[in-house]
């Protein structure tokens, strides 16, 4: 943990060059649950030296200062590959970096590499990578969850503290989930978008992968705020989200428990999981509550409408003119159809396709619109309950880790997957997944809290109070695999 | 919702995943096709009780957070470097970025 690592730094028991030597080697041995896409040694030792130099001359940055980092590979780094997992930009080096490297960069955080996805971001089990899927540390047969599932397995694996992913609609929280780690996605515009690789503008978001409370609130305090290159970012004060870590108190907080997210479709284990965390948050003095948010149902159907038609849009620019692929053809709209036929995989082309289509005349008001509205009502389904409550909390996913092939045969069934965590992101609040316990079959399983808008204290706050119960997070997978 | 092999093979024109009409034998196979029709049909059959749901009244809502309209002044900021922006080009010739002739 970082705060481990900060202890060690500064008694010079350890430097950030030999932190990250081992970090090096971790990576190495985890090498077949290709969780990394790019290794930057160099860029990475280069860092590591400037942090031991800083150190040395008493002027070190913060808590992040010689840590290393590992980035979700839809995030640009200047002059290192970035390829959001496609053949599409297989190759690319950035011209610049996203804002969240630069404030990783100014806090001194050594960015060792790039972290597999699902292509463009679009899945939920990391088997979408044009590079091959990623595989579970606790069972290389099963998922890590998606999309983000190489910055959960980088975590989780323990070959770097902390990582970055994104989400749109669960993919920081679901592999959180399935790899036995906690993973926040902040309140819409709370962390800029500037170079993140969109999917879906109105729902992405960056956030922080960890194996404590206290290590999200270091890495959420330097990426959260303000950037003006980012017309959707949040002109909100942040608070520290360090603070919210400190004698952490769930007494009187009020958590309300969606019924909807209690039906049939949850594996019952993960329900004894998720109920034992809700027993251990009364026993610290909360008040737990049932709640309703009545159009949860309608909340898939809304994303699997909205989400394809933003990505449809998003994904146009790659046309082979001015970065990546490239296959020539003497007629331009044929050398465009040519170099976005040969780049896509098939789960981009499918959500294309279903967002040209809800798009198009003649279906935009009954599919697209109406999707608009359904999220209106979800929206106003979290604000109802938060007038009750001050937290909700739920499974971060209906079922632990699945068997690698086991859905991609049937898209609908993988989509399926995602219901605990997309109403979140239509309606743009936080939420965050923390461990909760293990399947009888020692699979990860994850709890999900979900507070109100630029709340995000509160959910790391409890999330903080539930580690002094257990201790879930500190168990590691096993070391052979 | 019935997709056709015809509406998918549209659509991937649309979406420029396919050759326009008249361009040559077509990218995807008859194979990928149907299986693009299949799998988009059962997703449209599942998402298109939507359709039938009666939300008069309930605005529609594009961001889940209320955001004001970003302007900024009309003053020069950052800039990208020229040559680092066509350093990725597949093609640049002469400071732009080179396509296939457009009008013939």
């Amino acid at each position: 943990m970082i705060g481990d690592l900060v202890r060690a730094l500064a008694s010079g028991a350890r430097t950030a060059e030999s932190i990250l030597d081992d970090a090096l080697a971790r990576i190495t041995a985890i090498a077949p649950l290709n969780a990394f896409l790019h290794v930057d040694a160099d860029g990475a030792r280069a860092a590591a030296r400037a942090a031991d130099e800083r150190r040395a001359r008493g002027a070190s940055l913060g808590h992040l200062d010689g840590i290393p980092v590992a980035l979700k590979d839809n995030i640009v780094t200047e002059g290192v590959p970035t390829t959001a997992a496609s053949r599409l930009l297989e190759g690319w080096r950035p011209p610049y970096d996203a804002e969240v490297v630069r404030r990783l960069r100014a806090a001194g955080a050594v960015l060792v590499g790039k972290t597999n996805l699902d292509e463009f971001a679009m899945g939920s089990s990391n088997e979408h990578s044009a590079f091959g899927p990623v595989k579970n540390p606790w069972d290389p047969s099963r998922v890590p969850g998606g999309s983000s599932g190489g910055s959960a397995v980088a975590v989780a694996a323990r070959a770097v503290p902390v990582s970055l992913g994104s989400d749109t609609g669960g993919s920081i929280r679901q592999p959180a989930a399935m790899t036995g780690v906690l993973g926040l996605k902040p309140t819409y515009g709370r962390v800029s978008r500037r170079g993140l690789i969109a999917f879906a503008s109105s729902l992405d978001q960056i956030g922080p992968f960890a194996t404590s409370a206290e290590d999200l609130a270091v890495v959420l305090d330097v990426i959260a705020g303000h950037d003006p290159a980012d017309a959707t970012s949040l002109d909100a004060p942040v608070p520290s989200f360090l603070d919210a870590t400190v004698a952490p108190s769930v007494a009187g907080l009020r958590v309300g428990i969606p019924v909807e997210y209690w039906g049939e479709g949850l594996d019952p284990e993960v329900r004894e999981r998720v109920q034992a965390v809700v027993h251990d948050l009364l026993t610290m003095g909360a008040e737990i509550r049932q709640v309703s948010l009545p159009h949860t149902a309608h909340a898939l159907p809304a994303y699997y409408l909205l989400a394809p038609a933003e990505a449809a849009s998003n994904l146009a620019r790659f046309d082979g003119v001015r970065y990546g692929l490239r296959v020539e053809d003497p007629d331009l709209r044929s050398m465009i159809a040519r170099t976005r036929h040969a780049g896509f995989g098939d789960e981009v082309k499918r959500r294309i396709m279903l967002g040209n289509f809800v798009l198009s005349a003649g279906y935009f008001d009954a599919y697209y619109t109406q999707a608009q509205r359904v999220r209106t009502q979800v929206r106003a389904d979290f604000e109802a309950a938060f007038e009750q409550v001050d937290v909700l909390l739920t499974p971060s996913s209906p079922i632990p880790a699945f068997p690698i092939g086991s859905r991609t045969h049937d898209p609908l069934s993988m989509y399926l997957a995602d219901t605990c965590t997309l109403a979140p992101n239509l309606a743009g609040v936080p939420a965050l997944s923390a461990p909760a316990g293990f399947t009888s079959g020692g699979l990860p399983v994850g709890v999900q809290l979900i507070g109100r808008w630029m709340e995000e204290a509160t959910l790391i706050r409890a999330a903080a109070a539930l580690e002094t119960r257990s201790d879930f997070a500190q168990r590691e997978p096993p070391a052979a695999f | 919702m019935t997709l056709t092999p015809d509406d998918v093979r549209r659509l991937a024109r649309l979406g420029a995943l396919e050759l326009p009409v008249d361009r040559g034998a077509p990218l995807m196979s008859d194979a990928d096709v149907a299986r693009y029709t299949r799998e988009l049909t059962a997703i449209l059959d599942h998402v298109r009780a939507l359709g039938s749901l009666d939300l008069t009244g309930v605005p529609p809502t594009s961001h889940g957070v209320p955001l004001p309209s970003a302007l900024r002044p009309d003053a020069a900021g950052e800039r990208l470097d020229h040559a680092a922006a066509l350093a990725g080009a597949p093609r640049a010739v002469d400071g732009g970025f080179a396509v296939p002739k457009v009008i013939e």
